[in-house]
């Protein structure tokens, strides 16, 4: 993952920064105090479920919703009071909002006409702006002539040829097909890495986060519940949250049933035993399990479970295509997820006996 | 007469809808069954009647009080003979035409609101608005006649105010007339262009926004763009119920502003010249049809390509 954009020159200076931003519509909170930094050049996500605030933060940095509370500031400039039209963001929105009475070239002029009356120039810009998203041949088209890709690819047009200070993508892949959207996914990173701009993506789609984003802010009830690198969210979750929401986890909660010198023992409420480090001197913890961390093999007859191993049965199996989930039910009741790359069955069939065992160092300790 | 005129204003308009209809296999005969009970009626309530107009307007004129029987273009003639016809079509049209002019910058933040605003404040327009359609054509004709006369109320404002230095003539001229139809026409110009500004995509005016565009230039550029197809069906409204309205003329224009209605009801009313009234009628009929259908072409031609509409794609 690309951490720094080119053209940020590695300075660890603040393009985006929000500070305590709220909003609240009577005594309902919808954004409730949300700190964040975006360093230049960087792609961030917003990703959360529908109604997590995701969105109204994006129009509070925008300009289209007045922040209750908090600051907003782009690079040193404190942005909060200035009005929408002043602001200089691009926003691609969810269904593009193309002006559907004017061409193509007519869409990204729009933005240019508001800041000059140089009608030489402009021209020139709405080329160069097509010109990058190979829409050149489309300009004297109108928008309802063009299929879903290109309206996007336009819609990105006219955003980029105000050379906002900050892009802002509003679910920008919700309208397409899958493979178009794998396509523009890829398209619209590079682009925004070519060109170095900052950029603030909402995303309800966990898969498009960790594709595109540089950091990835996982919010629940108008909060931040975690803000790192795709990697560290998904290796290392903040919280039960964000383990559940991104990928599939088993949770295991349990006490520490002993403490040894560089790590404890917990027993889960079904007595799985599980090794823990850094319990600190909490009792009890919840422990999170990606299901490519577990191995699974038939189970000799008479096998005992030790730390680190479950025995179970084989529930279901689940193709994901590239992957196979296998769905076990342990002893103790509790279902356990485990995954493997397709191909590679060993002949595990519903209804077979299993042991089920993972390395200590994949467990993670949910705070 | 004034309700055969409201139909033909309204005609434009659907044909306008039919046009989007779906096209499916079936969509014919079932679609020809659903249609057939309205074409009946318009038919025998309405292409019949007129018909019937045209009909006499050219098959005998009155010499002398006596009806002579036989094809003839004589009442068209003298249609276009005499100056007085010419000068009060041309008022008509004239009273029809600044009406609606009148009735736009009126209409437009009336149909924001009632588009855009909250569900009371919306009601509250529409009720407005409407209102006037709920009173009686005479009363509401009488009610202005007591606002604008010498000694009436806008009279006394004016003076008041230090507009007017002596009374304002208001009373039986064409602004009398003008500012009533202006007045009861206006719903038919705010509701569709309310409907018009209600399908505007929001994120269109939002993303217009983010481009730089403060509230002026939105509405400039995407809100009254987009809402051309609803202005082009309220403005040919108007045009059409101003020029064949008869009752408001009558009271408020009297003899110094006639229009082409009262001219009608007195050929066949009072002299008794069916013939005649019957070519006056139907050349205000075509008239407005044609006015219409050029203001319609208009519209059509700036925003047939946008809307997907007769280009095929």
């Amino acid at each position: 993952m690309n951490m720094i954009a080119p053209g940020s020159h590695r300075m660890a200076a603040v393009a985006l920064g929000l500070s305590a931003l709220s909003k609240t519509y009577g005594a309902a909170a919808v954004v409730d105090g949300v700190d964040l930094n975006v360093e230049p050049g960087q792609l961030i996500s917003l990703l959360g479920p529908s109604g997590c605030g995701k969105t109204t933060t994006l129009r509070m940095i925008a300009g289209l919703i007045t922040p209750t509370a908090g600051a907003i500031h782009f690079g040193d400039r404190n942005v909060t009071g200035i009005p929408v039209h002043h602001r200089n963001v691009g926003v691609l929105f969810q269904n593009y909002a193309l002006f559907p009475h004017m061409t193509v070239a007519g869409n990204v002029a729009f933005g240019l006409e508001m800041r000059s009356r140089d009608r030489r120039r402009n021209r020139a810009l709405v080329d160069d702006a097509l010109a990058m998203v190979q829409l050149t041949r489309f300009a004297d088209r109108y928008p309802h002539e063009l299929s879903g890709g290109q309206q996007q690819r336009v819609a990105l047009a006219r955003a980029l040829a105000i050379e906002p200070q900050i892009l802002l993508l509003d679910e920008p892949f919700a309208a397409l097909d899958r493979k178009l959207r794998e396509e523009m996914q890829i398209q619209i990173k590079d682009l925004q890495r070519r060109i170095g701009i900052t950029t603030v993506m909402v995303t309800h789609d966990q898969e498009e986060a960790l594709t595109m984003s540089d950091q990835i802010a996982v919010m629940n009830n108008g909060r931040i519940e975690q803000y790192a690198a795709p990697g560290e969210v998904y290796d290392r979750p903040a919280t039960r949250f964000v383990a559940q929401f991104i990928g599939v986890s088993n949770l295991f909660e349990g006490e520490v049933a002993e403490r040894r010198q560089h790590d404890s023992v917990v027993r889960t409420a079904s007595g799985v035993l599980m090794t823990a480090r850094e319990t600190g001197n909490r009792a009890r913890v919840t422990l999170c399990l990606r299901p490519e961390a577990i191995r699974i093999a038939p189970a000799a007859v008479g096998a005992e479970p030790g730390v680190d191993s479950a025995l179970g049965t084989v529930s279901r199996i689940v193709q994901r295509g590239s992957i196979t989930e296998y769905h076990l039910r342990l002893a103790c009741g509790d279902t356990l997820i485990a995954c493997r790359p397709s191909g590679e069955s060993d002949g595990l069939t519903v209804g077979l006996r299993v042991i089920a065992s993972w390395a200590s160092e994949r467990i993670h300790l949910l705070v | 007469m004034s309700s055969v005129a409201q139909q033909s204003a309204v005609a434009p308009a659907r044909a306008q809808r039919a046009e989007t209809a779906p096209h499916g296999r079936y969509a014919l005969p079932k679609g020809a069954l659903l249609v057939a009970p309205a074409a009946i009626f318009l038919l025998a309530c309405f292409v019949v009647p007129i018909a019937q107009m045209v009909g006499y307007s050219l098959t005998a004129h009155m010499d002398q009080g006596i009806a002579v029987p036989g094809l003839t273009t004589e009442n068209y003639a003298r249609l276009f003979r005499s100056n007085l016809y010419w000068v009060v079509l041309t008022r008509t049209l004239r009273i029809a035409a600044i009406t609606s002019v009148i009735c736009i910058p009126i209409a437009y933040p009336l149909a924001y609101v009632m588009a855009r605003g909250s569900a009371f404040w919306s009601r509250l327009v529409m009720f407005t608005v409407i209102s006037p359609l709920l009173v009686l054509v005479v009363v509401r004709a009488y009610g202005w006649k007591l606002i604008l006369a010498k000694q009436g109320f806008l009279s006394w404002l004016l003076q008041n105010l230090g507009i007017a230095q002596a009374p304002p003539t208001l009373l039986y001229t064409e602004w009398a007339v003008i500012i009533a139809s202006a007045h009861v026409f206006l719903p038919f110009l705010v509701l569709p262009v309310a409907s018009a500004i209600g399908k505007i995509d929001l994120g269109v005016e939002d993303a217009a926004r983010t481009l730089g565009a403060d509230w002026r230039a939105v509405f400039w550029r995407v809100t009254v763009p987009l809402s051309l197809p609803g202005l082009a069906v309220g403005v040919t409204l108007v045009f059409s119920l101003t020029a064949a309205s008869y009752v408001t003329p009558q009271i408020l224009g009297g003899n110094f502003a006639a229009m082409l209605g009262t001219l009608v009801q007195q050929q066949v009313l009072s002299v008794n010249d069916w013939p005649f009234g019957a070519a006056l009628a139907t050349v205000l009929l075509i008239v407005t049809l044609v006015v219409n259908l050029v203001m319609l072409r208009l519209f059509e031609r700036r925003f047939a390509r946008w809307a997907g509409r007769g280009e095929a794609r």
